[in-house]
């Protein structure tokens, strides 16, 4: 007995609906991603007022005289900065459809830890009672080692609280500042870590060799 | 690359339900009830039986109490060399007139029934394992269902008695196999009938071969056998079986290699029908999507694995190489709120989102085609079929896989 013919719109419409639903599944996770990058950049505008602010502050303010607000600004900008920087590294790699948008954003955040940077020795300067430790870390998101790296940085940050800012140069960001950066320091392999501005620890250091460097500048510090 | 085959995976899994729900749209699934035939045909049951002697008494009484003209109804029990008191069981029934006993050296189920249709000298043939009960109307209801054309019909294949977690998972997964059966069967493309009970009309058995001795599966085989001949195969929905389910994971995971192995050599040694457009929606779907399952399944099983041990293994890594970080525990504010919904994978989340939204409307379609109360072992025995039961699956078809392919790599014996 012949078979029956195969009825071929319901292969036909089922194969639509599929893909109907599955580009729809696309344009949500854009959608997604305008969101993420929007929330990012209102961030991003606020940490630009926020140091502008300070850096009045600092301006009109004499000497020794309430570095306390300043201390604590720099601060949580700082932390703020670090969760976003991390946010926009994680919404990069999970963008399905790569816009560079979040690129963009990634290469803001850099520029902007860059200021904080900058503001932070200027508020050392100013303020003889508030000396933290900065570390600049050089290098990208998955290259080999700097996982490691980041990992101890974030438990040297943990031990010393406050004392303690990390910004993060990333070197696959194509920056005339960042380029400024890394001839200033020498930098040629990473991932690297300089310490305070003066010392330069390159390649997979350990925690215990970050917290050494820190603890002698402190050494030399309370002994000078 | 794992983006890439979560898309794949989705858009396979995507299209097979459009096309079901086209299907049960089109053609409805849910039958009219039964009309009883006027006159009965002959009907000859086999029950093979290998070292069955827990249950074989209460086959062969059920099959005896079944509501169907005596002189209309041969049933012939094949002791297929069992090694304990299989045959003292069955004995017992013997000189009842409409039951006939047969002992043999063991040659499998294959042989065991090709023993008992050479036998059989009626209109239909049925099989009924060992361990299965007929109610009382299922011979009459599977036998009125059967389409005039049909070389063969399915039975609506129940677990009897469910007792611990495992059977009632069975007893929700046997219920879904009696719908997507029964909506495979109106597009032509059913891939099984089940040993418990399947009846077939026995001249196109004869002329089609009668069993495969060889198969792991020889109910799956002989289904596989009829679409090659292009015979219809249908699907009772009230012609009922219930067949005892294994209780322990040991015989499970035993019973799922066995049926999984024996699919994958059943669809290889019947690959010339796969895509094939000349054996119809059989050809073009149902054959593609017995594998499909199987391998989807291992796919799915990898996926959710990475997905939930990756970063679970990331964490210990990083507490045991870089010690406990300091728990940042951030203040409920909407600002925390608003950046935790930002951070949410959504692409993952709407994946597995509408995955368990089909396999909780595919189980309530199934308990109402069935007439069955869902929720009749409570909700965690559809809690954990729709969200935990194909993670089991998944990994005894990835041996099954591996198993074949083992076999076939070293040239190893079947069996």
């Amino acid at each position: 007995m012949p078979r029956e013919e195969i009825k071929k719109h319901r292969y036909f419409f089922a194969a639509v609906f599929t893909l109907g639903v599955f580009f729809m599944g696309l344009l949500f996770s854009n959608l997604v991603d305008d969101h993420r990058s929007a929330a990012l950049q209102e961030d991003l505008r606020d940490d630009i007022i926020g140091l502008e602010s300070q850096q009045l502050q600092i301006n009109y303010l004499d000497r020794q005289e309430d570095c306390s607000v300043l201390k604590t600004g720099l601060t949580e900008t700082t932390k703020d900065y670090n969760d976003n920087l991390e946010r926009v590294q994680s919404y990069e790699d999970g963008s399905l459809l790569k816009s560079g948008r979040f690129h963009d954003i990634r290469h803001q955040f850099v520029l902007s830890g860059i200021r904080y940077w900058l503001f932070a020795q200027e508020v050392r300067q100013r303020c003889p009672d508030y000396d933290p430790h900065t570390l600049l870390y050089f290098g990208t998101d998955d290259c080999p080692g700097c996982n490691a790296v980041r990992n101890h940085l974030e438990r040297v940050k943990d031990q010393y609280g406050a004392q303690t800012l990390i910004y993060h140069i990333h070197t696959d960001i194509d920056d005339g500042m960042v380029r400024i950066l890394k001839n200033r320091f020498g930098i040629e392999t990473i991932p690297s870590v300089v310490v305070n501005e003066e010392t330069v620890l390159e390649g997979s250091v350990s925690k215990q060799r970050i917290v050494d460097e820190i603890e002698s500048v402190e050494n030399a510090t309370l002994q000078g | 690359m794992l983006t890439y085959a979560i898309w794949v995976v989705y858009l396979l899994v995507l299209f097979i339900t459009f096309f079901l729900l086209i299907v049960l749209l089109e053609e409805g699934g849910i039958r009219e009830p039964v009309e009883h035939l006027d006159e009965w045909p002959s009907v000859t049951l086999a029950i093979p039986a290998y070292n069955e002697e827990d249950t074989i008494g209460m086959t062969i009484e059920s099959a005896l109490d079944v509501d169907y003209p005596e002189d209309k109804l041969d049933i012939i029990v094949v002791n297929d060399g069992s090694e304990d008191s299989t045959r003292e069981a069955a004995e017992q029934y013997a000189d009842s007139d409409q039951v006939t006993l047969i002992n043999q050296e063991n040659q499998g189920k294959g042989g065991a029934l090709n023993t008992a249709l050479e036998r059989a000298a009626s209109e239909l043939f049925g099989c009924v394992d060992a361990d299965s009960y007929l109610p009382e109307e299922s011979i009459k209801n599977i036998v009125s269902e059967m389409d005039d054309d049909a070389g063969g019909i399915a039975s609506a294949m129940k677990v009897y008695r469910p007792g611990n977690l495992l059977q009632k998972l069975q007893w929700a997964e046997y219920m879904v196999g009696i719908f997507l059966r029964n909506l495979m069967a109106s597009i032509d493309a059913i891939n099984v009938t089940p040993g418990p009970l399947s009846i077939y009309r026995k001249d196109i058995l004869d002329s089609t071969g009668g069993f495969d001795e060889e198969s792991l599966v020889e109910d799956q085989e002989i289904c596989f056998r009829l679409q090659r001949h292009d015979a219809t195969v249908s699907h009772s929905r009230t012609g009922e079986v219930y067949t005892v389910a294994p209780s322990t994971l040991k015989a499970f995971y035993n019973q799922r290699l066995r049926w999984f192995k024996g699919s994958v050599e059943n669809v290889l040694k019947y690959r010339e029908m796969f895509l094939n457009p000349r054996y119809g929606d059989f050809g073009m779907f149902a054959v593609p999507v017995w594998i499909l399952q199987g391998v989807l399944s291992v796919v799915g099983l990898f996926i959710l694995s990475y997905y939930f041990l990756e970063p679970m293994y990331a964490f210990l890594r990083t507490i045991v190489l870089y010690g406990m970080p300091y728990l940042d525990i951030p203040e409920l504010t909407l600002s925390t709120v608003h950046w935790f919904l930002l951070g949410v994978d959504w692409i993952t989340v709407t994946f597995l989102g509408t995955l368990i939204f089909f396999s909780v409307f595919l189980f309530y379609l199934s308990a109402r085609h069935t007439e069955e109360d869902p929720l009749q072992h409570g909700v965690s025995t559809p809690f954990i079929y729709v969200l935990w039961y194909f993670l089991a699956v998944g990994f005894m078809w990835g041996v099954s896989f591996v198993s074949v392919f083992l076999d076939i790599a070293l040239g190893r014996e079947k069996r």
